[in-house]
């Protein structure tokens, strides 16, 4: 679905107190100023590539004359930031680029009109395919009593989202709907068994459509590098990071879907996590075990985050190209690193473009079904380690106790279970790279402590999604001594 | 730099939440060092270039209110540095050595030029007296277009700054340097010329006459025998044969009596004269003393010697030539006119001091009357007000140039509005490091033998690194370039097409924006053509959404403005929130926020009043 209004065009950020060098109007780009170069973030940038233009460039002041001081800085850094992730997108990264301009001559500035962000809005929700049939509710209010983001006191109770949904009021406020994490522990506990989770993202699809914007955390860069993938045909070159002693392979029956680790691997490599290492761990793991996975240069976002922000239309396009490419890679099996993939691939595709015809499981699942012996790490001897059981990979699909076998089979561990696992494991505050507030904040450091309580020595985890959230609520929150290890790496002997 | 505005020949009338009133539009609200400066430079803005390396625009910046920047930077009583708000925390910003940094670069990039495009006016205005507030006058009316001439009784310019300041805080080469930068716009200079009757020239074809001629005339003691005895001699003769090269050398006891500026010069030149013992006598203690601190100080290191409390009520004298001095002890009474104390002699307490010379520096007064002049003599510098500063004298030389050009082109007069109220920023909840104050390298006292310079200049990076202590106190950064290029400046006129949103910032009406929590529209209208237009104005600042910020941290580490602050919201829940009063809309928080909890607010109610 390319967007044929900006094909060809050329976007140009320009702070509004320094000109374009050689700059005379040219056809084919659009001029938007604004008031401090620092303002464009990578986010910004990659949108603008997603929506079809052909580059995009910043022009700020030189170098230490920035009257916000940083603004220049942090252009450069963003600019960087981008060419890094289209590095492994496949673009040409001179597509982005920051040039000083003329300080001494202003662009004449246009008036700054922008649209005004949708924070609070409300909007009607179509009575078809939302009945009292989908929404089973017997008002008990188990669910907000169990809900983490309710328990932080900011006003968001799931009851209340279904009550005014049911009472036929017909609207529903845009705030309450993106509070929600997604976490279905509420489903846990609902007499109708029904899961939350979905409905809400559901509704989101339908205000999705109603031209509701919500917040994106990290300037939406996420969602942008989906539409990227969802819509641009660069061959992407999302394997450089690859080690050549890594036995891999072009075709085969089971495929390793590596998911977006590489582009988080640039976007969140300073917490301190390393997913490149899971990744090649994982397939040395699959090596060991005799098996030499098919990884796709072309893969793309399995459309996890699109979903739950309810452009289906991008993320059928993820879904398609993805299932093409294995399909005609003879791929029949696919193993998953990150539940989120794996749960939108088992759950999502087929709803989307029916039924995929793959069989489809975690790497643990994996390693327990072919009987993975850990290898004897003589340095992890008698530790003691505590599991996070992922939202996705747990409650939404039962997946307990194959990471809990490989942990235990590792000699010398012991797992110790946090005061909520399993059904009751409370989120690592992930959200769908929407609405990380306070909430979230305040429900991760309760995580951490329930971890540090126990008095395990690390916390493993089986989704980077966790690796990454958890590391950046453990870096704001120095109390908290407990690190945070993927359970690939454990039984890799990196942990 | 004074801000031009797109504003219509019978000016603005803005009507702001209801309330009709005349409002001067500003560019800035001004910092405190600029208030400080009696010249009006606007110092916030040249440190702040100077921080950025930025030195040929700081130096623009310096002499559109300071003609003389390497004077000012050397022997400038820095009110400025008086009033920066860093004194609250450790030491003032070193503005007087950042200037003479600053224009020290001067003298390798070039004099200033006139802009080609300034308009040639026929008047011809006739300055008198070439001191720092003739020259002040005649810049700035050259810059106007006006035909200069100078006339100079000496036989050189300068005024006090030649015949006044030594060498050693005033190398000589500066004073010529910067004199000829001003001439160079193409000023006429007459000397040896002394001009008693300002009315004259007027009958001579100028148009004006700005008379600075000085104070010229030493005040005496007033004792017996003062005028016929060989070793008693007023301080600015003393120091004009110095400088000269009448007087090589001194031997002997020298007294000085005094408490000024004149009185700690004529002791240090004493003393590089070779004079054995240099005493200054003054009548108060050194807390009264109207000499610059650091002079004083320089002196005593100098070996300078104080007899504090002490007035002289006779000359001893032996064959026509001075013995010594006849004195009486003081102490402290009730404040006088000036509002020091006033001595009062202690009865019986006359003592006798030993001396070869005594330097009289009691201060000086005008050759002549200064009044009764047609109207069309205006009359400056110590003339007007007494003997005053170097930077008072360039602030009576703008006020002198500011009424000349209102009286010849008639331009209305712009009366001095009243300040727009400076937004507080106090020492308190800043967090502000302290920093110590940059030293410049000082010639070792055992060194001072000559005339040579006793301060160095400081070096790029010394200058850099002491220019950012500078706090930005006011409510922008002041670093100008805006006024330089930005033609925001006449969004106020473009509000006239209210049929979209114009998001805007308004220098100087912050104050107007701001509840203490909420940034806040303020209706704007004013007429043109008859007609009034205006509409709703809006801040372009950041604002925090309580339920997305995590309290991260990571936009207090971008934000130069320290416009973040962390704050317990509802439930103890620690939140970010934004300073409306110092956010200056840049944004950077925005983009390295990673919740998006941050957003420049951008929503503009459209015009209600059509």
């Amino acid at each position: 679905m390319a967007d044929l209004t900006n094909a060809g065009r050329k976007l140009i950020f320009v702070c509004s107190r320094v000109n374009i060098p050689g700059f005379g109007g040219q056809e084919r780009v659009t001029v938007r100023p604004v008031s401090c170069i620092g303002q464009v973030g990578a986010g910004a940038i990659l949108e603008a590539l997603a929506a079809g233009m052909e580059g995009v460039t910043l022009v700020g002041c030189p170098d230490g004359s920035c009257r916000h001081e940083k603004g220049t800085e942090i252009a450069h850094t963003q600019v960087k930031l981008a060419q890094e992730l289209l590095r492994y997108l496949g673009f040409k990264p001179e597509l982005v680029r920051f040039i000083s301009g003329d300080p001494d001559k202003a662009i004449e500035p246009a008036a700054e009109s922008r649209p005004v962000p949708a924070v609070t809005e409300e909007f009607s929700v179509p009575p078809a395919g939302f009945g009292p049939a989908d929404f089973v509710c017997l008002d008990c209010g188990r669910c907000a009593g169990v809900c983490p983001v309710a328990r932080t006191g900011i006003g968001f109770s799931p009851r209340r989202l279904i009550q005014q949904q049911l009472e036929g009021q017909g609207r529903i406020q845009t705030r309450a709907l993106y509070a929600c994490i997604g976490c279905d522990l509420c489903s846990t506990v609902c007499p109708s068994g029904k899961s939350f989770a979905r409905t809400v993202e559901r509704l989101r699809a339908v205000a999705y459509e109603h031209g509701s914007a919500p917040v994106l955390a990290h300037g939406g860069i996420v969602q942008a590098l989906g539409r990227i993938q969802a819509r641009s045909a660069v061959r992407q070159q999302r394997l450089l990071w690859l080690k050549p002693e890594l036995q891999v392979a072009d075709k085969g029956e089971t495929a390793l879907f590596t998911g977006c680790l590489p582009y988080f691997q640039v976007l969140f490599g300073d917490l301190g996590v390393n997913l490149l290492q899971t990744a090649s761990n994982a397939i040395a793991l699959l090596n060991q075990a005799g098996v030499v996975p098919v990884l796709l240069q072309d893969e793309v976002c399995c459309g996890h985050d699109l979903l739950w922000l309810g452009d289906r239309q991008n993320a059928l396009l993820l879904a398609r190209k993805n299932l093409d490419l294995l399909r005609s890679a003879g791929v029949r099996q696919v193993i998953f690193l990150c539940p989120e993939c794996l749960h939108t691939f088992r759950v999502e595709y087929p709803e989307l473009a029916g039924p995929t015809g793959l069989e489809l499981m975690h790497i643990a699942e994996f390693l327990v079904a072919t009987g993975f012996n850990p290898p004897d790490h003589r340095e992890s001897v008698s530790r003691t380690v505590t599991y996070q059981d992922p939202c996705r990979l747990g409650r939404q699909l039962g997946v307990y106790d194959a990471p809990r076998q490989l942990i235990t089979g590792i000699s010398g561990v012991k797992l110790v279970e946090m005061a909520h696992s399993r059904s009751q494991a409370l989120c690592c505050g992930g959200t769908q790279w929407l609405e990380c507030g306070a909430a979230v904040r305040l429900m991760q450091e309760r995580r951490l402590a329930e971890a540090q309580a126990t008095g395990a020595e690390l916390l493993v985890t089986a989704c980077p999604r966790c690796d990454i959230h958890l590391a950046c609520a453990r870096q704001r929150n120095s109390e908290s001594a407990i690190r945070t290890v993927n359970l690939i790496d454990l039984l890799a002997g990196n942990g | 730099m004074d801000i031009v505005l797109n504003i219509p020949p019978e000016g603005i009338r803005l009507k702001i939440d209801g309330i009709e009133a005349d409002f001067q539009l500003k560019p800035v609200a001004d910092s405190p060092c600029r208030v400080g400066c009696p010249a009006g430079v606007n110092v916030k803005a040249y440190v702040g270039l100077i921080a950025r390396g930025n030195f040929d625009r700081a130096l623009a910046v310096v002499r559109e209110r300071n003609p003389l920047p390497g004077i000012c930077g050397r022997v400038c009583t820095h009110p400025c540095e008086a009033e920066c708000r860093r004194n609250e925390i450790d030491e003032p910003v070193a503005i007087r050595q950042l200037k003479r940094f600053i224009a020290d670069y001067a003298l390798s990039s070039g004099p200033a030029v006139l802009p080609a495009e300034t308009p040639q006016r026929r008047e011809r205005v006739a300055v008198v007296g070439a001191g720092p507030a003739g020259l002040t006058v005649a810049s700035d009316l050259r810059r106007l277009g006006y035909q200069v001439t100078i006339f100079e009784a000496q036989n050189r310019p300068g005024g006090m700054l030649v015949w006044g300041i030594p060498p050693f805080r005033l190398p000589r080469n500066v004073i010529e340097e910067e004199i000829n930068s001003i001439l160079n716009l193409g000023i006429e200079l007459v000397l040896n010329t002394r001009i008693d009757n300002p009315g004259q020239l007027l009958d001579e074809g100028f148009a004006a006459v700005f008379f600075a001629p000085g104070h010229q005339q030493s005040i005496r003691l007033g004792l017996p025998f003062e005028d016929e005895l060989e070793g008693i001699v007023d301080s600015l003769n003393f120091l004009k044969r110095a400088y000269e090269g009448e007087v090589r050398s001194l031997k002997g006891r020298v007294l000085v009596i005094g408490g000024g500026d004149s009185a700690i010069d004529s002791a240090r030149v004493a003393k590089r004269l070779g004079a054995d013992e240099v005493t200054i006598v003054y009548r108060r203690t050194r807390a009264e003393m109207p000499a610059a601190e650091e002079e004083i100080a320089e002196a005593e290191r100098e070996g300078v010697r104080f007899e504090f409390l002490v007035q002289p009520v006779g000359l001893i004298h032996r064959e026509r030539r001075l013995t010594g001095l006849r004195c009486v002890r003081c102490e402290l009474g009730e404040p006088d006119a000036s509002g020091r104390r006033r001595p009062v002699p202690v009865p019986g307490s006359e003592f006798i001091i030993d001396a070869d010379w005594v330097i009289t520096a009691l201060g000086q007064k005008p050759a002549q009357p200064v009044s009764g002049f047609p109207d069309r003599v205006f009359i400056g510098g110590d003339a007007a007000g007494g003997p005053a500063t170097v930077i008072n004298a360039i602030a009576s030389g703008h006020e002198g140039a500011r009424q000349i050009d209102a009286l010849l082109s008639g331009r209305k007069v712009a009366v001095t509005a009243s300040r727009v109220p400076e937004l507080e920023l106090a020492p308190a909840v800043l967090t502000a490091v302290r920093l110590s104050r940059s030293q410049a390298r000082i010639l070792p006292v055992h060194s001072r033998r000559g005339f040579e310079e006793i301060e160095a200049p400081f070096t790029p990076e010394q200058a850099m690194q002491e220019a950012s202590r500078c706090l930005r106190c006011g409510p922008c950064s002041e670093c100008v370039l805006c006024s330089y290029n930005c033609p925001k400046h006449q969004l106020l006129l473009q509000l006239e097409d209210m049929s979209k949103p114009v998001i805007m910032r308004v220098h100087g009406l912050e104050g107007m924006f701001f509840t203490d929590t909420e940034p806040r529209g303020i209706k704007v209208e004013f007429s043109r053509q008859g007609t009034v237009v205006g509409g709703l104005v809006q801040p372009l600042v950041a604002h925090t959404d309580p339920y997305l910020c995590r309290a991260c941290g990571r936009c207090l580490e971008v934000c130069p403005h320290q416009a973040l602050k962390t704050v317990k919201w509802q439930s103890g829940i620690e939140i970010t929130q934004v300073d409306y009063q110092r956010c200056r809309g840049c944004g950077t928080c925005v983009t390295v926020c990673p919740s998006g909890a941050l957003q420049l607010r951008t929503e503009i109610a459209p015009a209600d009043n059509g």
